[in-house]
Formats: structure tokens, C-alpha cells, sequence
């Protein structure tokens, strides 16, 4: 009997159990969102570095119908450079408000420049509509909103100096004048016809690989002031925007880092020290990545900064910074102590051993799951097709990574989509079809861009939602010519939780994302206290908030 | 000077010579090591590391070590492979590929080889805390720290191995063992500039500002060259306040960090052209440059051993030398080049200049010898 007991037991035992269900990532990959969307980058040999970091991403809502668009900046290829061809022009894709977009009409349509990199847009005449920047190899660009109907060239008179290699912008206001001002980060002194194709020397792990960063020469980044009408002043030695050495300038974010109401800005450069400008207050800035320890990594080593996240990661109230690296390196994760500076807390906080193998670009800190802390989203590609040959503990194509926030501090990597592995550049975080979540857009490099729909919340709105979670986008609308308020900061307290957000359009790797701010909530129906700091440094305060909605505010007159 | 030197070191092989032996390299870098055939189970059960290596594997092994010890770790890897497909899983070959990947920063492979050297030469595990390296480059802190603790298990006294176990702790956010295993190293070597290094990120980390400083100061003592500890100690001199003296540190951490990042790029340069000696006399030159007496020499020694016999690299040896204010190796190459280019005139006029001032004796002996081999004053 107890042996037939036994034997049942056992036969229960082997039988096969259930597995437990995969968690299924908080994004998934939408095909139909953007159906043959494709940028071109050079060849896929990737022989010169120029073919290496891909286009740029801007999201905005260009046509003033209260969803966010996208502007796709593309490349071009070496064969077309020296035939004098034009590059593929930037194109502007209409959101229907579900986050399906289609490529716009004529009146968008935008030429041709050298080679598209990034941009950002932002409103430089204040005549409420967004314009759109574009960097280049080559000479920078400007395009005017023409009221929501169309885009109109004014690089002519837009006062863009020289023809570099830029990669990111940034639009601000540092002067607080109330007229938007301008970062152009660059790159590199490139010129195929002195850099040496793969085969002449340089080398990784071994193999032959293409030239650069190191060993050309890093450009210095620009700072323009802008006159409110569409033109713009170079002001990068005046105001003392010119660092002792310049990077290889790839990232850009603005914050207030020291919460001293004017807004500072931040550089990631690839293998040179980041850059931190502070802020004067006098129309003049001072670099002091190096003082404020986010020049280099925690032991002091140059890395690769490609992106840079940016947000209130332990609600302090101060903007702490996450610069995306190359494989071998792990991603950097600095947290602020205000005028103090930032401490480098990678390894303590568990981003670093996990993104050791990958090689980041497109990054932010965003409430991805709205359980009301910060998370992170970084994507990967290597920069090298040889990273497929044996021996190179990494790949070309890398799967995109989502730092979940634990809320103590500590992350967690989770897959951030069940995509497969792609080789991705720039990435831009947005609601994109207005139902509460953060949604993100992302270019594969020499493939498509594709648009990673986060399944925190279900789509249509007007589902049930009282059981949360919970969420609050911001949309300020300040006085004067910096109408969408960039750099002000707002403080939102709900039951369980509070985070200070700043309004920036900069989206870390050449990407540009919608001048709001947006707070996941939990499960708290409503914002008890909404604290809005003004660029203009009046002080604003709104109590019991309903949530799950956008809200706009208009600053007060006086 | 460069363009002769880089001619020279041209010399003597073929052009199509060259393109077989780099296609040779090539073939070799880019071997998946798991493709390596496997030697039977036990087969090298009874090998120790005193036994006698087989007599047609000297030459081959030997031939392989000069290679990495020359720096020529693609030339290297090409033998020791090679070595590996004739006798599969040679314990000796399989330790030093494995060794050669590390230097090359291919940690998977790296891990591939000592694993196949453990399984080979198990009672051998004592030496093997590079395995425990590549798990930590690999992010895989778990299996590095159960590596070090069997390492360490065999030769409780493994400075490296400690080493890697304390970082290998920090990295799993277990800052105190990291200080205790860090303590212990020094113990055993209080010279340990690197430990000491890393002693001070970790205090820095925890907010022991002053006790990090003391350790980045040590680690500056002991190592001055490394741009690591001057970063720290700048850091911890602003965290408590100092600004001139952090001033001061991060001025020599920028000097030495740019240092660093031009060597690291010109070393990226040498793993595909080793005996390229243009790059060579350009790390030579940022080495003096930052007063690194024993880089330039160690540098100088690599150059010579590549064209031994080669008199103008003698020459620039001693120049480089006698420039950077280092009168014991000028007095080494002056000996080196009087028995290198003993019957090359410029060599004795050179060493003339040189002994003037030195050693009058050795001063006119070099003359005569001068104008003996046809040279003329004036």
C-alpha cells in the first residue's frame, strides 16, 4: 500500500507542471504605426564613421491637433557626397491621434540637406507654432511652421555658422530674455579623404574596423542666441561657451542642476570628458563637468556618451543623469546633490553590470510603468558590424533594455520589448497615442523606425481606469516668447509619492520629444499639490488635480 | 628619423611574405576558439606544470611566448592555436591563448580557454585567477566570485586573485567585504597601487572622504602615472573643501588622462601592426612628456627587441634617454650602442657627445675610434 502510495506520488511528481506565465514586456513593437518609414545611413560596411550613428527623431505637435507628430531626420551616403548629390530630406510623419502616422503633404515637404543627423523644435519667432532645427554634417537648418499648415526654409537668415558635423541641439532659454537660444553639439573634423577605411590601422578586439573617434579631432559645440524672430547670434565665445578642449559632442539635455532658476546644460561626448555648463545668471556659462564629478566615470575614465536620460530618479527634486556607453563600458547613472555635484552610483543602483555587453544611444528617464517613480529605457546597437565575429563578447544587433525602477533605489533589466535584437540609434519617449502611457519611437540603424507601444494602459481612453495606475501630463503655457515654458519646473505631491519635473524638449541622442512633462501616479486618483515654477520665476501652485488628463496652464498675468 | 626606423622595420620580408603572415593572423583572430578540438577525457591527467614539453612543441611554444611577450599577441595567438589543433587541450598553449584573449579583451574567449585548461589540468586552479578576471569584464559577478573563492580556496595568499574578489564584491554592491578583501591584499602588498586605488573609490563611495584620500594619495606614491588616482584624490580634496590642492590634482589627473587616452588608442594601433615603431617613438614621446622615466625605457626596450641590430634605433634610444634626464638607461643604451654600431663612425661620434663632460677617458677613446673608422672632425 505504501509503496503503490509512492509510486503515485512519484508519477504525480514527473507529471508536468504548468509553466508560470512569462511576464510580458511593458512594450511591444507596432508594425502598422509606421509602415515603410526607413532612413538611409551610409553603406552597412560601415567603412567611415560618418555612416555609423544614424538620423535623428522630433517629436512635436506640429499640426496643432493635440497629438504628438514625428519629423524624421535622414542621412545620406558617401557615393552622393561626392557626386553633390542632396541627402534624403527630413519628412514629417501626421500623428491620426492613435499613433499611426502617415507621411504629411506638400506643404510639409522638406529638401534635401548633406547629411541629416538630429534636431529639435521649438518655437523661434513666438508666433506659437513649432519650428523645427536640423543638425547636419553640414551646414545646420532652420524650417519655420508656417501656422500648423506647412514648413518654410529660413536657413538663409537664420544665422547658423559653418558646416560641422552636428548631432544633437537643444533649444532654451538661458538669457531669459523669453526668446529661445540654441546648443548645437558637434562631432567631429570628418573628411574620408584623411581618415583611413578599415584595413588601415585602426582595430577592435582584433579585427579591422573603421577610424574614429580617437585619433581625429573633436569640434567645439555652439551657442546661439536667439532674436525671437527666426534668426539667430553665435555667442559660443562671448558666452563663454568654449570649453579648454572640445569633445566629440554626441548627447545633450538642459536642466536647472543646481535649482538656481536659470537652466544649465549638459554635453555627453564620446571618449573626452562630458561637459556641464553652469549657468551664470549673467549671460555667460562655466564648464564644470569635472568639479561637479560628470566629466568622466566614477574611477575617472573618458566613456563613450552617446545618450543622456535626465529626471528626478529618487524625487529630491533635483535632475539626476543617466549617459548611455559603448560595450565594455557600463551605462552611467549620476545622481545630484544639488551644487555639490553628482555621484556616479552605477554599480550601487544596478544599471552598470547589466549594460556592460550593450552599447547605448537612445535613452530617457520616464515613469514607464506609472507606478510613480523614474525608470529607464535605453536601445543598443553596436557601432561595429564586426561585433558579430567570434571573440567579441557582443553583438551588431542588441536587444533594447528597460531599467525598471524598484522604487528603492535599485533597477532591474527587463527586456523592454519582445522585438527582436536590432541595431538602434536615436529614441524619443512620448505619449504617443494619447492614452496616459509613454510610448517610444526608435530608429534602426540602415532599417525601419519603429514605435514601441507601452502596454501599461489600454488603449482607447474611456476604458475604466479607477483602479489605476494613474497619470498627469503638464502643458505649460508661460508668457512671452517662450511660450511653451521651457525650464520651468514643476512639483506634483500625490498621496504615496512626489517628483519635480522641468519642461525640456532635448531627448538625449539626437531626438527632441514634446515640451511637457508627464508623472505616473500609482494608484492615486489625483495630484494633491502641483507646484509650477515659471520661467519667469513666478511661482504657481494648484491643489486636488484630477488625474488622467492633460492639463494645460496658462501662467498668470500679474 | 620615424620614416627610417619604420623603413627598416619593413625590411627583410617579402611583400607577399607579409600578406600571407597577416592573412595567417588574421585567420587566427578571427577562430571561434570552441571550433579547437577536444583531447580525450584525462588524457592530460597527469600533466604538472614541471613536465617536460613535448620536443616539436618547443620550438612552436617558444616561438608563440616571444610573440606575446613582444606585444605581437595576433602572432601569438596564431601559434598557440595552431599548437592547439596539433595536441588538443596542451595545457601549457590552452593557458596562454587564454591569456593572450585576456590582453585583447576577449573575455568570452578568455573564459573558453582557462575552462578547457581547468578541465585538462584541475589541480592547477590555483593559477587561474584570470578565469575570475573574464567573468568580471563578462558582468557575470556571480560566477567570478565563485571562481576567486575556489582560487582562493587553493592559494589563500593570491594577491590577484584577492583583488579580483574584492572588486568582484564592490560589484555586487558589497562595499565593506570589497574594504575587508582590499585590506587583506595590502597586507600581503602594501605596494599594491591599484588596490590601494580602488580602496579609495570604495571609501569615496561610502562617504569616508578623508580615509579615501589617504588611499588615493598611496596609490599616487606608488604609482604617480595612473590618472586614476589623481581623480580621486581630486574628488575627495574638493568633497572636503580644498580647492587649490583639488585644483592641482585634477590639472596633473587631465595631463595624465589625455596621456592615457592617446596611449590606449596608439595600443588599439599595435594589435594590428605590432612592430609598427612610428607609433612605438609616439607613445615614447607621450611617456617622457608626462615624466614616465620607466615607460620610456620599458618602450625603448620593446623597439630594440623588434630590430635588435637596427644602429639608429640605438641612437634615438640614447637621445630619448639622455633628453628625458635618465642617466642610468642613457648609460645603458651608450653601452648597448657601442656594441651595436661598433663599426658605424656616427656611433662613436655620437658617443663622443655623449661621454663629454661623463668620462673623459671614454670621451677620446670614442674620438679616435671616430676618426679610426674614417670620420672627420670639424
Amino acid at each position: 500500500m505504501i509503496a503503490h502510495v509512492l509510486a503515485a506520488a512519484l508519477s504525480i511528481a514527473q507529471e508536468p507542471t504548468p509553466a508560470p506565465a512569462k511576464p510580458q514586456p511593458l512594450f511591444a513593437e507596432d508594425p502598422s504605426a509606421l509602415p515603410g518609414v526607413r532612413t538611409l545611413s551610409g553603406s552597412r560596411e560601415k567603412r567611415y564613421i560618418i555612416e555609423a550613428n544614424g538620423g535623428g527623431l522630433v517629436l512635436a505637435d506640429f499640426d496643432g491637433d493635440g497629438d504628438v507628430d514625428l519629423v524624421v531626420i535622414d542621412g545620406s551616403t558617401l557615393e552622393r557626397i561626392e557626386k553633390g548629390e542632396k541627402g534624403e530630406p527630413p519628412r514629417l510623419y501626421l500623428n491620426d491621434g492613435t499613433g499611426h502616422f502617415s507621411l504629411s503633404g506638400e506643404t510639409w515637404s522638406m529638401p534635401g540637406g548633406r547629411w541629416g543627423m538630429g534636431g529639435a523644435a521649438g518655437d523661434v519667432n513666438g508666433d506659437g507654432w513649432p519650428d523645427l532645427v536640423v543638425t547636419e554634417w553640414g551646414p545646420d537648418r532652420l524650417f519655420l511652421n508656417q501656422g500648423g499648415k506647412g514648413f518654410r526654409e529660413a536657413t538663409e537668415k537664420a544665422g547658423f555658422q559653418g558646416s560641422r558635423w552636428g548631432t544633437s541641439a537643444a533649444f532654451l532659454d538661458y538669457d531669459a530674455d523669453g526668446f529661445l537660444d540654441l546648443v548645437v553639439v558637434n562631432y567631429l573634423a570628418f573628411d574620408p579623404n584623411e581618415i583611413s577605411p578599415p584595413g588601415g590601422g585602426c582595430s577592435w578586439k582584433g579585427y579591422p574596423v573603421m577610424c574614429g573617434p580617437e585619433g581625429l579631432t573633436p569640434v567645439h559645440d555652439q551657442l546661439y542666441r536667439g532674436r525671437g524672430d527666426g534668426t539667430f547670434e553665435e555667442v559660443s565665445v562671448p558666452a563663454r561657451f568654449r570649453p579648454a578642449q572640445a569633445g566629440f559632442g554626441l548627447g545633450v539635455t538642459t536642466l536647472d542642476y543646481d535649482n538656481d532658476g536659470d537652466t544649465d546644460v549638459y554635453v555627453s561626448n564620446d571618449s573626452t570628458p562630458h561637459h556641464l555648463w553652469e549657468n551664470r545668471g549673467d549671460g555667460t556659462f562655466e564648464e564644470i563637468g569635472f568639479r561637479r564629478a560628470v566629466s568622466h566615470d566614477g574611477s575617472g575614465k573618458e566613456q563613450a556618451g552617446m545618450g543622456i536620460g535626465c529626471g528626478d530618479l529618487d524625487g529630491d527634486g533635483r535632475d539626476d543623469l543617466l549617459v548611455t556607453n559603448f560595450s565594455g563600458e557600463s551605462n552611467a547613472l549620476y545622481l545630484s546633490r544639488g551644487k555639490l555635484g553628482f555621484r556616479e552610483r552605477s554599480t550601487y543602483t544596478g544599471i552598470a553590470g547589466p549594460s556592460l555587453h550593450s552599447l547605448g544611444w537612445g535613452t530617457a528617464l520616464a515613469d514607464l510603468d506609472l507606478d510613480g517613480d523614474l525608470d529607464a529605457f535605453v536601445v543598443n546597437g553596436h557601432v561595429y558590424p564586426q561585433a558579430d565575429n567570434p571573440g567579441t563578447d557582443t553583438s551588431y544587433a542588441q536587444a533594447d533594455h528597460l531599467y525598471r525602477n524598484g522604487g528603492s533605489g535599485s533597477f532591474s533589466l527587463e527586456p523592454l520589448s519582445d522585438a527582436p535584437p536590432r541595431v538602434s540609434r536615436a529614441a524619443a519617449c512620448a505619449d504617443l497615442d494619447g492614452d496616459g502611457d509613454l510610448d517610444i519611437v526608435a530608429i534602426e540603424l540602415d532599417g525601419g523606425v519603429r514605435l514601441l507601444r507601452n502596454r501599461t494602459l489600454p488603449a482607447p481612453s474611456g476604458a475604466d481606469r479607477a483602479a489605476g495606475p494613474h497619470w498627469l501630463r503638464v502643458q505649460l503655457r508661460a508668457r512671452g516668447g517662450n511660450r511653451s515654458a521651457l525650464g520651468a519646473r514643476v512639483r506634483a505631491e500625490w498621496e504615496g509619492g512626489a517628483r519635480t519635473a522641468e519642461v525640456r524638449t532635448s531627448g538625449g541622442y539626437q531626438a527632441s520629444v514634446p515640451a511637457e512633462v508627464h508623472f505616473g501616479l500609482g494608484h492615486a486618483p489625483k495630484v494633491r499639490r502641483l507646484a509650477v515654477r515659471w520661467p519667469s520665476g513666478r511661482e504657481q501652485v494648484l491643489e486636488d488635480v484630477a488625474a488622467d488628463r492633460v492639463l494645460a496652464i496658462e501662467e498668470p498675468a500679474d | 628619423m620615424i620614416a627610417l626606423m619604420l623603413g627598416l622595420a619593413l625590411l627583410g620580408t617579402s611583400p607577399q611574405e607579409e600578406r600571407a603572415a597577416r592573412d595567417a593572423v588574421d585567420a587566427a583572430l578571427a577562430r571561434d576558439p570552441k571550433s579547437l578540438p577536444s583531447a580525450p577525457p584525462g588524457h592530460w591527467g597527469e600533466w604538472t606544470p614541471q613536465a617536460a614539453v613535448p620536443d616539436d612543441l618547443t620550438a612552436p611554444l617558444a616561438s608563440a611566448m616571444r610573440a606575446y611577450f613582444s606585444g605581437d599577441y595576433g602572432e601569438a595567438l596564431r601559434g598557440l592555436l595552431a599548437i592547439l589543433e596539433a595536441e588538443p587541450d596542451f595545457p601549457p598553449a590552452l593557458y596562454q591563448a587564454g591569456t593572450t584573449y585576456f590582453r585583447l579583451r576577449r573575455y568570452g574567449d578568455t573564459a573558453e580557454l582557462y575552462e578547457r585548461f581547468l578541465r585538462a589540468a584541475p589541480r592547477e586552479v590555483s593559477a587561474t585567477q584570470a578565469l575570475g578576471h573574464a567573468y568580471y569584464s563578462l558582468g557575470e559577478y556571480p560566477r567570478a566570485r565563485e571562481h576567486y573563492e575556489k582560487v582562493l580556496a587553493a592559494s589563500p595568499d593570491s594577491v590577484e586573485a584577492l583583488r579580483g574578489y574584492a572588486l568582484t564584491r564592490m560589484r555586487l554592491s558589497e562595499g565593506e567585504a570589497a574594504l575587508e578583501l582590499l585590506g587583506r591584499v595590502l597586507e600581503l602588498r602594501e605596494t599594491h597601487a591599484d588596490a590601494h586605488a580602488w580602496k579609495a573609490q570604495i571609501l569615496f563611495d561610502l562617504g569616508r572622504t578623508e580615509e579615501a584620500l589617504a588611499s588615493a594619495q598611496r596609490a599616487r606614491e606608488l604609482d604617480p602615472f595612473e590618472p586614476r588616482s589623481a581623480y580621486l584624490e581630486s574628488q575627495a580634496l574638493a568633497e572636503l573643501g580644498r580647492d587649490a590642492e583639488a585644483a592641482k590634482a585634477a590639472a596633473r589627473f587631465e595631463e595624465l588622462s589625455r596621456a592615457d587616452q592617446e596611449i590606449r588608442s596608439l595600443e588599439a594601433l599595435l594589435v594590428r601592426a605590432p612592430r609598427d615603431l612610428a607609433v612605438l617613438a609616439r607613445m615614447v614621446e607621450i611617456q617622457r612628456g608626462i615624466g614616465n622615466l620607466a615607460g620610456v625605457r620599458g618602450l625603448l626596450e620593446r623597439m630594440t627587441r623588434i630590430q635588435p641590430q637596427d644602429v639608429a634605433l640605438r641612437v634615438y634610444a640614447l637621445d630619448v634617454l639622455e633628453a628625458a634626464g635618465d642617466a642610468e638607461g642613457a648609460a645603458a643604451a651608450a653601452l648597448a650602442l657601442e656594441r651595436i654600431g661598433a663599426e658605424d663612425a656616427a656611433t662613436w661620434k655620437r658617443l663622443e657627445r655623449y661621454y663629454a663632460g661623463k668620462d673623459r677617458v671614454r670621451q677620446v677613446q670614442a674620438g679616435e675610434r671616430y676618426r679610426r673608422l674614417g670620420g672627420r672632425d670639424g
